[in-house]
């Protein structure tokens, strides 16, 4: 009887199953196993993704120099009409200094980042639109350990990506400042006042919390790293203000941060090596206990 | 068996193709189409409600590999995804660009409340629910749709035959 009941409600009972399972390991999620579990199936999903990745990039490069032949073809027919003295000119120069542009750009970047850093592509994104998290080729293999910071270069400033929060051998898990769970000492850099900068969903902006009501802050200023918690350098662009808003009988302004860096763009990154100092550390976990 | 191991690899590989930068070429304004929302729709509607929730759950399984969101929460999303669509199994014609586009906009809307489901329950989940709802789930609406008819093509032509 028993049998027959299960063999009829099969479907709705495997759901339910299913649906427990889901809700164990949500509410499971912190567990270390979890996090085990994660680290081996991105190591053996890392290739595939890195072929994948590069397949892409051939594909995507060659259709680039397809269309950048194409310009040049073009540009050198109406040099030749112009002036036939440049007829002869080779066209290949062009290429070759912009192709020296580029290098002595990635050149300059990798001088204007201070701190000893590796540098690391990105080969995989959060799946879903959140943009909070995203996979780098390099791994702890190349030094590279949980809680480090991510720097990356856009428009002649550093800006602040996120931080390590898994590694395998060759490759890691980076969390973005957008990450919901993500918070960032911050300080205005004009004022000097003190907030916390956090993801907001999948809103392209970040949230400036606990800034003082009568801080002159306005849309526009500079908001950078305040270097207090260790966790990421001093004085690192997180963005710039917008949409400050004052509320009566509040303690604190609301206001969004526009993150320096534009991450659906975003190809490389720098991982900082530096850790947070282990006193440090220790104190903010007693802290949290309290 | 053999269902399995063709719902198992159009899985993987629409996952990877989902996490790989290949994906942000289709994207609109920060947001990309849900491949794998596309796949587990197919799966459920050709194959039926415990087809679809099986595939369900293993596609969320599958991408929450590469998100810190909440463990199991893409699990639980996907799974009700599968199970729902799969009551449309030979009750509609999906051979057609219209028929799997509104399907693929019926699981959108679906993968839209289960998260909303678990905002309700999960303070997490719902830090970033409220501007998902706003901005990636109505451009979704527009997105996941028009990709489904290529994609059941694709997959009618490829997989489909392999199944028994």
């Amino acid at each position: 009887m028993l049998s027959v009941f299960f063999y009829k409600n099969r479907k709705v009972l495997v759901f339910l199953l299913l649906l427990v399972v889901s809700f164990t390991m949500m509410g499971t999620s912190s567990a270390s196993f979890t996090l085990n579990l994660k680290s081996v199936v991105l190591t053996i999903i890392y290739p595939f993704e890195y072929v994948i990745n590069g397949v892409f990039n051939f594909f995507r490069s060659l259709w680039e120099g397809l269309g950048e032949i194409e310009t040049l073809k073009k540009e050198l027919l109406r040099t030749q009409a112009r002036l036939k003295k440049y007829e002869e000119q080779d066209s290949s120069i062009e290429t070759l200094q912009r192709r020296n542009a580029r290098l002595e750009r990635l050149l300059e970047e990798r001088r204007q980042v201070r701190y000893e850093h590796v540098l690391a592509s990105i080969v995989g994104k959060d799946p879903q639109n959140y943009y909070q998290s995203f996979i780098i080729d390099k791994g702890s293999s190349d030094g590279i350990a949980e809680r480090m910071p991510v720097i990356a270069y856009e428009d002649g400033k550093i800006g602040i990506v996120g931080r390590v929060t898994m590694t395998t051998p060759f490759s890691a898990l980076v969390t973005t400042i957008r990450g919901s769970r993500t918070w960032v000492g911050a300080i205005l850099e004009a004022s000097r006042y003190y907030g916390m900068v956090r993801g907001n969903g999948l809103s392209a902006h970040c949230l400036i919390e606990y800034i003082d009501i009568g801080a002159p802050a306005r849309d526009g200023d500079a908001v950078v790293t305040s270097g207090h918690s260790d966790m990421y350098p001093r004085g690192l662009s997180i963005g710039t203000l917008t949409n400050v808003q004052r509320d009566k009988g509040q303690f604190f302004l609301r206001a969004e941060v526009v993150p320096t860096i534009n991450f659906s763009k975003l190809e490389n990154v720098y991982v900082v090596k530096k850790l947070p100092s282990p006193d440090i550390e220790k104190l903010e976990k007693e802290q949290k206990k309290l | 068996m053999r269902n399995a191991v063709i719902i198992a690899l159009l899985i993987v590989f629409f996952g990877l193709l989902q996490s790989t930068v290949f994906a942000d070429i289709l994207k609109i304004d920060e947001v990309k189409p849900d491949l794998l929302l596309v796949v587990v729709a197919f799966v459920a509607f050709k194959r039926g409600g415990m087809a679809g929730q099986c595939a369900g759950f293993a596609a969320g399984m599958m991408q929450q590999f590469f998100s810190p969101a909440l463990f199991g929460s893409y699990a639980f999303v996907f799974t009700v995804v599968g199970f729902a669509l799969g009551f449309t199994q030979h009750k509609v014609n999906a051979e057609n660009f219209v028929t799997s586009a509104v399907l693929v906009f019926i699981a959108t809307v679906i993968k839209g409340i289960a998260l909303g489901i678990l905002a309700l329950l999960f303070a997490e989940i719902g830090d970033f629910y409220g501007s998902y709802l706003t901005g990636g789930l109505l451009l979704e609406l527009v997105i996941n749709p028009v990709l489904a008819g290529p994609l059941f093509w694709m997959m009618n032509r490829f997989a489909a035959p392999a199944m028994r």
